[in-house]
């Protein structure tokens, strides 16, 4: 019966066959199920903006790491225990070399997916003209962020000659082997990028987007950086003359340490994982590390409640560090990570304005904002170089533990202490020549970029 | 009405012949149709070629005997009991035969006249007792080279030829796998059942795999399942029942008294050896007055341990069983026929809580479709479940080697300071389940004489799911530090492939002129693959082994955790081949395959596979046939290229995102995966072959293959400097070789039908080197590398490390020949220019010595696996220093390890840490004395068959046609110089069980 059926519609058969085989065939064009791929993956403002959104997440987070190589800790009795943190604190060769090689990835990562997206923008649709220029300015920024970082570690401080070498300056996305650009032309590439990014009117409704305002923050610190104090003033000018209400005041400022959005800040990382756990060996014990005595703010301080957290340590209570580490232990979690805020910009204005003669002013304006906040005011007397360093004094404690003080100092090519447990004396100087304030070119660059060179004092072996 | 075929008996006497059918070489022939002519009554030879037939004829009657490829024939029935017959191959009936039934659409006759095309050996593998199906297969063809890579169940390495590209792993090495015409995945082919394969075609060149186009570059494994046949069905049941034994212990390790004196040397506090010994006491406490009285008690502590001597090796390895049961039931009239099988098998492992089993159901119907064609219908399905026990941080295996002797299982451990045997063991749980499915429809027509169409369409679905479960109760969580509700983890991963495979061919043969053949075809299929990947990971399980324990109120690091990968890919390829055959003497073969795959971008979208072979017969020449020695020589050369796409994914040639699981503002990333290589081509293999086949006597049979197989354009991930953001770039960065000799003999010293004894040998070679590289004389694959990974000139799997000259008494370190001819302390650093080639890791040299003998109803199998020529590094973690004296160590320690200045002629350097760059260059680089040469010899097989003669079966078990008995073993022993647990694989933990059964095999 099988036969008979076979015999009549057998060739029935073999044309379905064949068709089977001819239908799916047409079907080379397989896409991949679950990617997005070029031509058609970034086309459009939701999606360019999607993939922005993967360049903030991969902005690198190394503010405890510059905190312990800073001025911000002092030694606790537990630093032992974590034997590598403690010889990061020690400014050990390997251990530097180490985090260079990781932070110098993670950077050029960041600057890789931007240029990323950066190509793809010319294809993107223009049907909203006004979010697409906002991703523009906004990836533009988060790059120049990324190279400013490079450019400070990498480099030898400005103040030491701006021919020296600077960082690799990419021209697109993949394999090239350019050199490293010197520190005047990586300086005025960043302001090339800020400068077009600051021209876009961008006023996101959260902390987490990088605005117009962003930007212009980023210049006044560019030019600090630069020793151009008359623009680094003028852009800090800029921002303080529109500050919202109350962004400086005493009342608002615990809001800068809580999970929600907040005007008060310019810039801040969203995020939604832990955050600054490294400093804490277990809840109940403390932490590896403490706050600097030099740092701690004076009773009556409004900003004493956020920053600092009081807990008993071999047998003592110790002043520890806040903010985040304060969160992490109440078991609050974080939101935001803390880039730019109003305090900063003050900080540079004043720095900018003392350095430019117009003391005066610098010292009313930070005076304004340390009386609000309970500190003491800067004496009057202070003039030229005293004021500058009194003024970054009160900076260094205001940003203890944000991963900004180390930059500050290489800046100012000023040597820092290693302190022993709690602060109690003076292990070690490093000395503002110190070869290891720049670090080295890790080993994944030179050893597959020839036109590389490496830092003084550091090795090269090819 | 279709299984069933309905039998007939004519009344009258009841008569029963047995004999055996041979073919002219007096090989039996297994399958052949023996039947009453004219009637229905018949049977099938079984696999020694023996049958019984029972029922009743008449005499006169015509018994035939008949077989596909040879002449039928017949013999008159006059009242014998015993009938055996040899039948003759007709080389011309297999061109002429009207329907031939193919199993493989690719399994063309031409292809066999320039390619290289081996025949697995069933009978050999169906011997061996083991259920990693793959893994049985080692040693079969010379060429095929089968590696185990760990304990019971882990994924083998197979290799036709060598790895062709730089790039390692199974991904871009392995075959392709077919199965009757339809790609099967490697995890299917792995958990194949051996007694539903009829045949297994190991394709190795280019001409032989051209045809299967850009997916069989590493070529191709054919495998034919089990048909049915026309007569009355016959139901088979085979089970091997046996024991698997422990292995090879490796290294022997210290008793206890041994083990306290080492400690007692290494000074280390933490061992009782040293902190009850004399030497402790009258350093710590030399003041106290009780001193005497301390070092009494510490005497009685250690003699109390002195007493317990603990063999790890016996206490955490052990014995298992092993056992498989399969049936199958074959049968069916002139249209239709069918075979049905299951089985199942079930191997523990050496370590508790270490096993697999396997079950598998098959279905083949063919249907004949009048005098033009057959269809032929499979379907099979199968079921494999392993079980691997590891400890959180410990590998129970590992453990062998941690123990110490004066341990037990319980109370506290010294090896591990604050747990008890109780915290290394039942830690973790991890589980994998393979289930396969598979249907194909294969369909042959002749419609006219010469012409051959057949077409195939297949599915192929396999889902592996993979569970890990760590208890709350486990030590590494308890020591978590984790909230209480957030204590164990449960992981779990579903993956699921899809094969589709849909191809048609015509082929078309024509004889003219009496001397000339000529065979046209052309192909076009079809292959699309889907992958369904996911992956769940939950904690706050507590000791609950479900995913529905998953604590799914938990944030932070132990949140719960989903993620998913898909992907699709699909290839149409149409292929052309030629065969032309002069006078049965000269065959020229061209091939050519275009394929067009959708993981390239559209300009680069099609791809070439050719081939071209030549092949000669001199022997047909008249002169030579008279020749008495000289039976027959055949030689044959092919030259082909192949593209190789595997491991190309559409990621790593155009920019791809994909939307990841964390979220920024409320916005949801989408990620850039990688960086890509717009410029990235294929692999493209180019082989040459050259080989020829020789009979002498009609005994010695010869075969050599020589083979160089270059694959230009060769793809590897190479580092890339950082500033791109990322270290590594997939590129195309050179030219390899490898080239190789492969060689069997097989000699039939006696060949009656009472007495059979032959034997054979096989060896392979291959040799690999690099020829060229695009952009930079070297490469380096990560940044402490003293030596390139690859270097023009060289060889690329070559383990590199300085010379040895022994431990320097002075420094208790090393002493290297350094480059410049003069001795270097390994306390300095070392430099290219020291380093010197220590051998390769693949043994080049890979072979096998087999024996059959038979006498009547006895048959003795056995072969041996052997492989040359390469090294592994000795592992080195079961000898202790200070610091990890509280382990167990290597036997005779104490006496080969430098202690203190002056000690001379010793094999392990100091144990007390005193220079961190000596250190170093003895963890990073292998040397001449810590490597060690990873030649062995396996006894692989071992079959003793005894087939129960059947007129004793007839008297006694009249329902039962034939039936075997056996003892069958598998891995027996190993022969090696190498110093540790397992050359094969080089690790200390892995090395294959050995399995001894017993064996049944009955035919009703």
């Amino acid at each position: 019966m099988i036969r008979k059926y076979f015999k009549k519609d057998f060739i029935a058969f073999i044309i379905s066959l064949c068709a089977l085989d001819g239908f799916t065939s047409c079907s080379v064009d397989v896409p991949p199920p679950d990617l997005y791929s070029d031509p058609d993956a970034i086309t459009t403002v939701q999606s360019a903006r999607s993939l922005l959104t993967s360049c903030y997440l991969l902005y690198p987070h190394y503010e405890f790491e510059f905190s312990i190589l800073g001025n911000d800790f002092c030694l606790s009795s537990l630093s032992g225990k974590n034997i590598d943190q403690q010889n990061l604190y020690n400014w050990q060769d390997k251990e530097i070399s180490t985090m260079a090689a990781d932070v110098w990835l993670a950077y050029y990562n960041c600057i890789a997916n931007c240029d990323v997206l950066l190509e793809r923008m010319p294809d993107v649709s223009n049907d909203n003209p006004a979010a697409k220029n906002a991703i523009m300015a906004e990836v533009k920024t988060l790059k120049a962020m990324c190279y400013f970082q490079l450019l400070r570690l990498y480099a030898q401080p400005y103040a030491k000659g701006e021919d020296a070498d600077g960082i690799v300056l990419k021209n697109h996305v993949g394999l090239e082997t350019p050199g490293r650009s010197s520190i005047a032309r990586c300086t005025s590439y960043i302001r090339t990028l800020l400068t077009e990014a600051a021209a876009v009117e961008n006023t996101p409704n959260r902390n987490g987007w990088l605005s117009q305002k962003a930007a212009i923050n980023m210049l006044a610190e560019l030019e600090l950086y630069a020793e151009r104090y008359e623009e680094a003033a003028g852009y800090a000018k800029q921002l303080l003359d529109a500050m919202p209400d109350g962004a400086l005041a005493a009342a608002n400022y615990y809001r800068l340490w809580e999970a929600a959005t907040y005007e008060g800040r310019i810039f801040a990382f969203n995020t939604t994982s832990t955050y600054y756990n490294g400093i804490q060996y277990d809840a109940k014990e403390g932490d590896y590390f403490a706050l600097n005595p030099d740092l701690i703010l004076k009773e009556g301080d409004t900003r004493k409640a956020t920053n600092e957290y009081v807990m008993t340590m071999a047998g003592e209570e110790r002043i520890l560090m806040g903010k985040y580490n304060r969160r992490n232990k109440l078991e609050l979690t974080t939101s935001y990570v803390e880039q730019m805020r109003y305090a900063n910009t003050l900080f540079i204005y004043a720095e900018a304005m003392a350095r430019t003669g117009k003391e005066n002013e610098a010292r009313t304006r930070l005076n304004a904002y340390l009386t609000e906040m309970g500190a003491s005011a800067l004496d009057e007397a202070l003039t030229g170089e005293a004021l500058v360093k009194a003024i970054l004094a009160e900076k260094y404690r205001e940003f203890a533990g944000e991963g900004r003080n180390w930059f500050d100092l290489k800046r100012t090519l000023t040597s820092i202490p290693r302190l022993t447990r709690w602060g109690a004396s003076k292990s070690a100087i490093i000395q503002a020549t110190d070869y290891r304030w720049t670090f080295p070119i890790p080993s994944s660059e030179y050893k597959y970029n020839e036109a590389v060179t490496q830092n003084e004092g550091w090795p090269l072996n090819r | 009405m279709l299984l069933v075929p309905v039998f007939t008996f004519a009344q009258g006497n009841l008569r029963v012949i047995t004999g055996k059918v041979t073919d002219e070489q007096h090989l039996p022939l297994p399958g052949v149709y023996v039947f009453i002519a004219g009637t229905k009554l018949g049977t099938v030879t079984d696999e020694n070629g023996q049958y019984s037939l029972k029922g009743e004829w008449d005499k006169d009657d015509k018994i035939r005997f008949s077989y596909m490829g040879f002449n039928t024939q017949y013999v008159k029935y006059n009242g014998q009991s015993k009938v055996s017959v040899v039948l003759k191959e007709n080389t011309k009936e297999i061109n002429e035969c009207v329907v031939t039934a193919r199993t493989n659409i690719n399994e063309i006759d031409i292809r066999g006249k320039a390619g290289v095309v081996e025949n697995i050996d069933m009978k050999r593998v169906e011997e061996k007792p083991m259920i990693d199906f793959a893994l049985s297969l080692q040693g079969q063809v010379p060429g095929l080279v089968v590696v185990n890579t760990g304990e019971l169940g882990s994924k083998p390495q197979i290799r036709i030829r060598g790895n062709s590209s730089l790039q390692k792993g199974n991904a871009t090495n392995e075959p392709l796998y077919v199965l009757d015409g339809k790609v099967i995945s490697a995890d299917v082919f792995y958990n194949l059942n051996p007694t539903d394969i009829k045949s297994i075609k190991v394709l190795k060149n280019a001409a032989a795999c051209a045809l299967y186009g850009v997916k069989a570059a590493n070529g191709v494994l054919e495998i034919a399942s089990q048909h049915g046949y026309e007569g009355k069905p016959s139901v088979t049941y085979s089970t091997n029942i046996g024991v698997t034994t422990r292995g090879r212990r490796g290294v022997k390790m210290m008793n206890s008294a041994e083990k306290l004196e080492l400690e007692r040397l290494l000074q280390n506090p933490e061992t009782p050896g040293y902190c009850y010994s004399a030497d402790y006491y009258n350093k710590y406490y030399a003041s106290d007055p009780n001193l005497p009285q301390l070092i009494n008690d510490g005497q009685a502590v250690l003699d109390s341990l002195r007493g317990i001597n603990t063999d790890w090796f016996n206490e955490l390895l052990r014995n298992n069983v092993y056992h498989r049961h399969s049936v199958s039931v074959k049968g069916g009239n002139g249209e239709t026929t069918y075979y049905i099988s299951g089985n199942y098998s079930y191997q523990g492992g050496r370590i508790e809580g270490n096993s697999k089993q396997r079950m598998g159901l098959r279905l083949n119907l063919d249907q004949k479709l009048g005098e033009i064609g057959y269809l032929m219908f499979s379907v099979d399905g199968s079921f494999a479940n392993t079980k691997t026990p590891n400890g959180t941080s410990s590998n129970p295996t590992s453990l062998v080697y941690d123990l110490n002797p004066y341990e037990q299982k319980q109370g506290k451990l010294w090896s591990f300071y604050g747990q008890t045997y109780n915290d290394l063991m039942h830690q973790y749980e991890a589980e994998s389940e393979d289930k396969s499915a598979g249907a194909s429809a294969n369909l042959t027509l002749t419609p006219i004489k010469g012409l051959n169409v057949a077409a195939v369409v297949g599915i192929d679905f396999l889902a592996s799911d993979g569970s890990q479960f760590t208890p709350s109760t486990a030590y590494s969580e308890i020591h978590s530090g984790a909230s209480e509700l957030a204590l164990g983890i449960y992981a779990k991963n579903k993956n699921t492939a899809v094969n589709l495979t849909s191809n048609i061919r015509a082929t078309y043969n024509h004889t003219f002129g009496e001397k000339h053949d000529l065979t046209v075809g052309a192909n076009m299929d079809y292959y699309r693959t889907n992958t369904d990947n996911q992956l769940m990971r939950g904690y706050g399980v507590g000791t609950i082994n479900s995913p529905a324990a998953i604590n799914q109120s938990l944030s932070g690091l132990r949140q719960p955790f989903v993620s998913a990968t898909r992907d699709k890919s699909a290839q149409i390829g149409f292929g052309g081949v030629m065969g032309y055959t002069f006078d049965n003497t000269y065959d020229v073969y061209a091939t050519l395959k275009m394929d067009a795959s959708s993981i390239l971008p559209r300009d680069k979208r099609w791809n070439n596979a050719w081939a071209v072979g030549v092949s000669w017969t001199p022997t047909q020449y008249a002169f030579l046939e008279e020749c008495s020695w000289l039976s027959s020589l055949n030689l044959k050369a092919s030259y082909g290229q192949t593209a190789n796409l595997n491991v190309v994914s559409i990621s790593q040639t155009v920019a791809s995102f994909r939307f990841a699981t964390s979220s920024y503002e409320g916005t949801r990333p989408l990620d850039f995966i990688t960086l890509y290589n717009k410029d990235l081509v294929p692999e493209q293999n180019i082989s040459t072959d050259f080989g020829f086949t020789l009979e002498v006597l009609k005994r010695f049979t010869l075969g050599m293959n020589f083979y160089n197989r270059k694959t230009e354009q060769a793809l590897l991930d190479v580092p890339i400097p950082s500033s791109t953001g990322y270290t590594v770039l997939k590129r195309n960065i050179g030219v390899l070789q490898n080239r190789g000799l492969e060689f069997s003999l097989n000699a039939k010293i006696l060949n009656s039908l009472d007495w059979r004894w032959s034997i054979g040998t096989t060896l392979a070679y291959n040799e690999n080197k690099v020829l060229d590289l695009y952009y930079a004389k070297r490469i380096y694959t990560y940044e402490d590398a003293l030596v390139p990974d690859y270097e023009i000139g060289k060889s690329y799997d070559m383990l590199y490390g300085p010379v040895s000259l022994g431990i320097d008494p002075f420094t208790g370190y090393p002493v290297f020949s350094g480059g410049n001819g003069e001795e270097k302390s390994a306390t300095k650093s070392l430099t290219k220019d020291d380093v010197v080639a220590l051998g390769h890791l693949t043994p080049p040299y890979t072979g096998t010595l087999s024996m059959n003998f038979g006498y009547k109803s006895l048959d003795f199998d056995i072969d041996f696996y052997y492989v040359h020529g390469g090294v592994q590094r000795y592992n080195y973690s079961y000898v202790r220093n200070r610091d990890s004296a509280n382990k167990n160590a290597v036997a005779g320690q104490a006496e080969k390890m430098w202690f203190s200045m002056g000690d001379e002629n010793k094999t392990y350097w100091t144990p007390f840490y005193t220079s961190a760059t000596a250190e170093e260059n003895i963890a990073l680089y292998p040397n001449s004395r810590t490597v060690g040469k990873s030649d062995y010899m396996k006894l692989s097989m071992v079959s003793l068959r005894y087939r129960i003669p059947s007129s004793w079966m007839q008297k006694n078990m009249p329902f039962v046609q034939y039936c075997t008995v056996g003892l069958q073993a598998s891995n027996l022993y190993t022969w090696t110089s190498y110093n540790e647990s397992d050359p094969e694989s080089g690790q200390l933990a892995g090395t294959t069980q050995p399995v001894i059964t017993f064996n049944l095999n009955v035919t009703f």
